[in-house]
């Protein structure tokens, strides 16, 4: 594997060259039907990036901002290449679906954050976002659908070469900051081969070992895992729609078996999809031999997913050993650690009390144990556990912020340089620069880096980061007796995150038995304008959710005080995993 | 708010809906509304696909993804369905 070229573009080219007809890309779009399978070689993709490139020369300057639009398939891959190809920046994300408030308001925010020029996106979606840019008063921003027949591309050899330069970004990320204040990850080429070099490093991954699956390529998991990095090793891409794997869990996996594929990532919640929806009948018909990497990643990994997905699959012939719990983000362009595949996942059992109070110590006879999942050894990065004030550098088995330093940090969030000098430039206790502080939780046990939890209050429900005041804000308007009173959400690890909103009413407003009505409000308005599974909704009377003297909700005091059984609580939705854990630390009902 | 009882006009397909509502939002088929939308249970999209799949399975049809945000309750959803499957008659013309 080489990696004397200075920028993904040069390496695209240079592969087109050497090796034109090998398959780059395949787009499922029903893995059940081979059939409907579409191919695209190097020379292909390299031949439609260099006419979409020169479609945009002729449009936008280099170093544009282009958000890239298109749904999972080979037209995201052609704008997304031609994009990068122009010298332009690409800024994926995922389209509004004209019914989500949420989703037309945060990418009209990232349009805005970017300051982009442009939008690419397939024929169909065209009129629906020339719609939107009028809506949201983003006159600046041109719909362009260059694989349609409408706007004709130019021939390829009208394209110019940019500089190829290491440090000029190849695309931003928008996984971060809140919906009305969205922050863009500045990754650049340099970045995105390193962070080829880790991961094929961690995994093994060679050209001729297929990488494919269902995850958006808006998200970075799927764009640098399913997408880029096959590509930049010289190997195969085989997609499908992340719609298909939710109806059918089971299309995934026969993706899987039709293709060899050899590395398939997902959150952990796709296993546990797997384990509930996939029958034994569907079992049956599968051959799971020659999936080496199942890469568990992008949100907490649960012990109990590992072992019963091993369990079950092995009857598919899964290796016991393929699960491979991951950890990374797109501040480090996708990966810091992952386990080794050669190995059956490391599941470590400790001692329940002490790891709650930070310290990691072998379980007392008899005492209740806490099992943690490691995310591989930490070795191709730095990595640095710090006390929670930033104070000292703590030593193996010590709770603190996980900060990382390698060459796939990225090089900070677009057009925000004072939060990128702190975020990504931290100096540790002992003096070392250039460190990236992830937020995160974690702790270094025997070599191996085990995430523990955050220290920011985000809350990640099934890979998506969703940030408490956006769901505070959404609980506002559900009904009048909320107006005046405010909310604070959290998340309860049971042992999957599960998202609680504590939201005082003023109960002088309803009666009694309205108060489910209220509560139904709530849950009706989170799903749809957060679209996030809210089960768990609790009203309190005013004054209950705590604040400090400038006005902060201060959410982890409420948590505590859920958790501890002492909200006066007016009337509680919990789903059953939550009063369970209630009654355990309560002894008590207390719906 | 109303504890709807299992209504005798129920139709199959309504009941059989009500159970995988009530098994996804983790409630009681008898806490289960018709006439609610199913964001009121906190089914999100995640879920309003899942039970896309599901109700293709069941009933053997084609649908569009996007079925359960446009038909939001149960009473809806079934209508839509009902109507659907009178559509795809043995006589055999799929729409």
């Amino acid at each position: 594997m080489e990696h004397e070229h200075r920028s993904f573009v040069e390496l695209m080219g240079a592969r087109a060259a050497e090796h034109g007809d090998r398959t780059a890309l395949i787009f499922s779009a029903d893995p059940l039907r081979a059939e409907a399978d579409e191919t695209v070689t190097y020379g292909e993709l390299d031949r439609s990036a260099r006419q979409v490139a020169a479609l945009l020369q002729d449009r936008f300057s280099i170093g544009d901002r282009l958000l890239v639009l298109h749904p999972s398939g080979t037209g995201f891959a052609r704008s997304l290449l031609g994009c990068m190809y122009a010298g332009m920046i690409p800024v994926p994300a995922p389209p509004p679906d004209g019914r989500q408030r949420r989703l037309a308001d945060r990418l009209a925010a990232i349009a805005r954050d970017a300051g982009a020029a442009g939008a690419l996106a397939d024929g169909t979606d065209r009129e629906a976002l020339v719609s939107w840019t009028k809506e949201q008063e983003l006159g600046g921003v041109t719909v362009l659908a260059p694989h349609s027949v409408t706007d004709e591309l130019p021939p390829p050899n009208r394209w110019r070469p940019p500089p190829a330069d290491p440090h000029a970004p190849a695309f931003l990320q928008y996984t971060s900051g809140s919906t009305d204040d969205p922050k863009g990850v500045m990754v650049d080429h340099a970045n995105l081969l390193a962070n080829a070099r880790i991961l094929a490093a961690i995994a093994d991954m060679r050209a001729g070992r297929p990488v494919g699956g269902w995850l958006p390529l808006y998200h970075d998991f799927g764009l640098i895992g399913l997408l880029l990095t096959p590509l930049v090793l010289g190997g195969r891409s085989v997609l499908m729609p992340p719609t298909a794997f939710l109806k059918r869990p089971h299309t995934w996996l026969t993706l899987i078996d039709r293709h060899g594929i050899d590395f398939s990532p997902a959150p952990n919640f796709a296993y546990d999809l797997c384990l509930t929806r996939i029958t034994d009948e569907q079992l049956a018909g599968l051959d799971l031999s020659r999936w080496r990497c199942a890469v568990n990643g992008a949100e907490p990994v649960q012990a109990a997913t590992v072992e019963a997905f091993t369990r079950r699959f092995a009857a598919a012939g899964l290796r016991p050993e393929a699960m491979l719990p991951g950890y990374g983000m797109a501040e480090t362009t996708l990966v810091v650690s992952g386990d080794r595949p050669a190995r059956r996942a490391v599941i470590t059992e400790v001692d329940a009390a002490a790891f709650e109070g930070g310290e990691l110590l072998a379980p007392a006879p008899g005492a209740p144990v806490h099992r943690i999942v490691s995310s591989g050894p930490a070795e191709h990065l730095d990595v640095r556990i710090i006390d929670a004030d930033g104070g000292k550098t703590l030593p193996d088995g010590r709770v603190g912020e996980i900060w990382v330093r390698g060459p796939n940090v990225a090089r900070g969030y677009w057009g925000r340089p004072d939060e990128t000098r702190r975020v990504f430039d931290a100096v540790t206790p002992d003096g070392e620069s250039g460190f990236l502080r992830t937020g995160d939780l974690g702790i270094l046990h025997e070599g191996e880096l085990y995430v523990t939890g955050r220290t920011k209050e985000l809350i990640i429900v099934r890979g998506r980061n969703l940030y408490p005041q956006d769901l505070e804000a959404a609980t506002r308007e559900a009904h009048p007796a909320l107006e005046r009173g405010v909310g604070a959400a959290f998340s309860v690890p049971v042992p999957e995150e599960e998202v609680v909103v504590v939201r005082e009413c003023r109960a002088d407003r309803v009666a009694p038995d309205e108060l489910a009505h209220v509560a139904a409000r709530v849950r009706d308005r989170l799903t749809r304008d957060v679209g996030v599974p809210a089960h768990n909704v609790v009203l309190v009377p005013p004054g209950t959710v705590a604040r400090t003297t400038s006005g902060k909700i201060q959410r982890r005091l409420l948590r505590r005080r859920f958790l501890g059984g002492e909200l006066p609580i007016l009337h509680a939705e919990l789903s059953p995993a939550v009063r369970a854990r209630l009654g355990e630390v309560a002894g008590g009902d207390v719906s | 708010m109303n504890t709807p009882e299992p209504a005798p006009s129920d139709t199959e397909l309504r009941s059989w809906l009500r159970a995988r509502v009530a098994h996804y939002a983790q409630l009681d088929a008898a806490a289960i509304d018709t006439t609610a939308t199913l964001t009121t249970y906190g089914l999100d999209s995640v879920y309003a696909l899942i039970l896309c799949g599901d109700i293709e399975d069941h009933l053997g049809l084609a649908l569009e993804p996007t079925v359960a945000w446009d038909h939001p309750t149960i009473d809806a959803l079934a209508g839509h369905l009902e109507e659907t499957l009178a559509q795809t008659s043995p006589s055999g013309e799929s729409r």
